[in-house]
């Protein structure tokens, strides 16, 4: 069953990301289910930051289930990445993605990789820098089947990473490696495929996790993607999985939430 | 190459026809399997209207890839079997924008708007293709038919704790069956014919009413404890049996219909009121390809009971015209290209 899940940001040194919900769990938790939604995609700073009892309680309480956790802090708030050019450093990344593979697989939810896998500096020849990467992303998709969950891998638009921008590529590259999933993110799609749904349709299984989100980065219904060719694409690749609302929280986040499961319930109701 | 024409109502004809070239992002497609469906029943009785003559027969395909056009991705090769989603839709009208093309206003189906598969070589755009390496070709070719049944228990929302009547064991009523099976529903099934029971039982429905024999309000209400099907599918698109799912439906129950009603139906509409039923259309499918071929893999589908009779595309009109005269058993023809 494709379902709606919403994304919880918990870090406010990123005040500005594309994220709905911003309160604490047991505020934005109970917003979710109200509205409708049947998981929450969440964005901590570390896997130790949130008491996992209490997120376990409020899940349990509100019948949610927890969709997909983000790894972006390990970035943003400790500069780790996947491609540093410094093997420690690198090193430093696999152990704090580990870590968030651990506390999502606890409640069956797979852990994103987007902004972890960084930029490759000038200096690196990139097929360093992918090797790198596909060290990483080897051994972090063996410990999170280890726990029963996939990895997810994200592809980014070109003013966020220079890894892989086109699901297509970032296929030839999962494929050599075990456990590692796509993300089709809909707003980094819009602006790097040639086409949406064909980007959708050749990916087919590989994709795993979906961010729901207009060309804008808004709660879809505010942009100007077209949505239904890209509904059904993903509906004959046979997902099954979560339709996960990564967007700006505008015009605030109770209303892009609101417009989020409008949507939702337009496209795939 | 020879192609099986439905050339006006009651009439068919084998023609020769030009083989076709794979063009930017099509596939060319060997054809092993047709199924006939109950649209072309229609179409061959004059009761179809948007049946357009003359036309190549066949969207019900199980094929194999002969050649990939220029543009056409690695996923496909050929050699791989495959069946195709034979539905084209007009990308711009609101169902379209709305992401469900099953109910676009200018669809075009093959074999009933545009050239069929009852021939040797078709072309298709290669994002209407779908492969299986463990489904036969006949198996293929019943993908597309049991996708209007999944497609009609998606809409009501089939659940584990439904109690699902499907009235009409035709293909269609079956795919329904099945779906709702899978879902985990208890399931009865509805027809007139003792064969189609057998073959619903052996699909997995828990019970089975036959209404030429049983009373079907009396039956219904004691299988479901007094309250009624908490989903009826109906697969028929008789007067009788559209209102007898508005009738027979629970309270606050849905009531599906999949069935093309040719005259109009008169209901007693407070009951719609009064037990504030949802009453859903239901047409074609929708993304359920993959599904399905997901549980045909899974074997549990009585697919050999379901194909009473495979024909040669000579054979073809002949057994359309025979299906026409006694429809009753018969749940699909197919038509073996290798024949
Ligand atoms: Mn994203
Ligand atoms: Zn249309």
């Amino acid at each position: 069953m494709i379902s709606p899940c919403v994304t919880i940001a918990l870090v406010p040194e990123i005040k500005t990301g594309p994220w709905i919900f911003w309160e604490p769990i047991e505020v934005s938790i109970p917003k979710a289910a109200a509205l409708g939604f049947q998981a929450v995609e969440l964005f901590t700073a570390s896997a130790d930051a949130l008491n996992a009892d209490l997120l376990r309680k409020q899940l349990d309480q509100h019948s949610l289930r927890l969709g997909a956790v983000g790894t972006g802090a390990g970035k943003v708030l400790h500069g780790l990445t996947l491609t540093n050019p410094d093997a420690s450093i690198r090193a430093r990344a696999v152990d704090f993605i580990t870590d968030m593979i651990a506390f999502g697989a606890a409640f069956h939810a797979p852990a994103i990789i987007g902004s972890m896998q960084g930029v490759i500096p000038l200096e690196v020849e990139r097929e360093r820098a992918l090797a790198w990467l596909a060290d990483g992303l080897a051994l972090l998709g063996q410990r999170a089947e280890d726990q029963g969950v996939p990895l997810i891998y994200e592809p980014l638009n070109r003013y966020e990473t220079n890894v892989f921008n086109r699901l297509e590529d970032a296929s030839h590259f999962i494929d050599q490696l075990c456990n590692v999933v796509l993300l089709a993110d809909l707003f980094h799609m819009n602006i790097e495929e040639a086409s949406v749904p064909d980007a959708i349709r050749k990916a087919g299984g590989r994709i795993g996790h979906v961010h729901f989100a207009d060309s804008n980065r808004g709660p879809v219904g505010t942009g100007h993607i077209a949505m239904g060719e890209i509904v059904t694409a993903l509906r004959e690749t046979g997902y099954n999985k979560y339709i996960s609302a990564e967007a700006l929280p505008f015009p605030n986040p109770d209303e892009a939430a609101a417009m989020t499961i409008r949507s939702f319930r337009n496209y795939f109701g | 190459m020879k192609a099986l024409v439905l050339t006006k109502p009651g009439e068919t004809e084998v023609r020769e026809i030009e083989p076709p070239r794979p063009a930017e992002g099509e596939v060319l497609l060997r054809v092993g399997m047709v199924g006939f469906c109950g649209g072309d029943l229609n179409g061959f009785r004059g009761l179809f209207e948007l049946q357009e003559y003359p036309v190549v027969l066949g969207h019900e395909v199980g094929a194999t890839i002969e050649q990939l056009g220029n543009g056409v991705p690695e996923q496909f090769q050929t050699g791989m079997r495959v069946t195709i989603s034979p539905y084209k839709n007009c990308g711009k009208c609101l169902s379209c924008r709305r992401g469900k093309p099953n109910a676009c206003v200018d669809n075009r189906t093959m074999g009933v708007r545009r050239p069929g598969a009852m021939t040797r070589y078709i072309t298709v755009p290669w994002k209407d293709v779908f492969a299986s390496d463990s489904l036969s070709l006949k198996e293929l070719a019943l993908v597309e038919p049991l996708t209007v049944g999944f497609h009609a228990a998606a809409r009501g929302r089939v659940g584990k704790a439904d109690r699902v009547a499907v009235i009409g064991c035709g293909i269609v009523g079956m795919g329904a069956v099945a779906a709702s099976v899978h879902s985990g529903a208890e399931v009865i099934a509805v027809d007139i014919d003792d064969s189609k029971m057998a073959i619903a039982r052996k699909t997995g429905a828990a019970h089975t009413i036959n209404t030429s024999k049983t009373n079907l309000h009396e039956a219904l209400l004691e299988i479901t404890h007094g309250d009624g099907p908490d989903v009826i599918i109906e697969a028929v698109g008789n007067p009788l049996t559209y209102r007898a799912a508005v009738d027979e439906v629970a309270y606050t129950g849905r009531v599906v219909y999949i069935g093309y009603a040719k005259k109009p139906v008169e209901f007693q509409t407070g009951e719609f009121v009064k037990k504030e039923i949802e009453i859903l259309g239901s047409r074609n499918s929708l993304g359920d390809f993959p599904n399905v071929i997901r549980y045909l893999e899974g074997g549990t589908f009585p697919v050999d009971d379901v194909v009473s009779r495979i024909v040669s595309l000579d054979e073809g009109g002949a057994a359309l015209a025979a299906w026409s005269q006694n429809p009753g058993p018969i749940t699909k023809i197919m038509m073996d290209l290798e024949k």
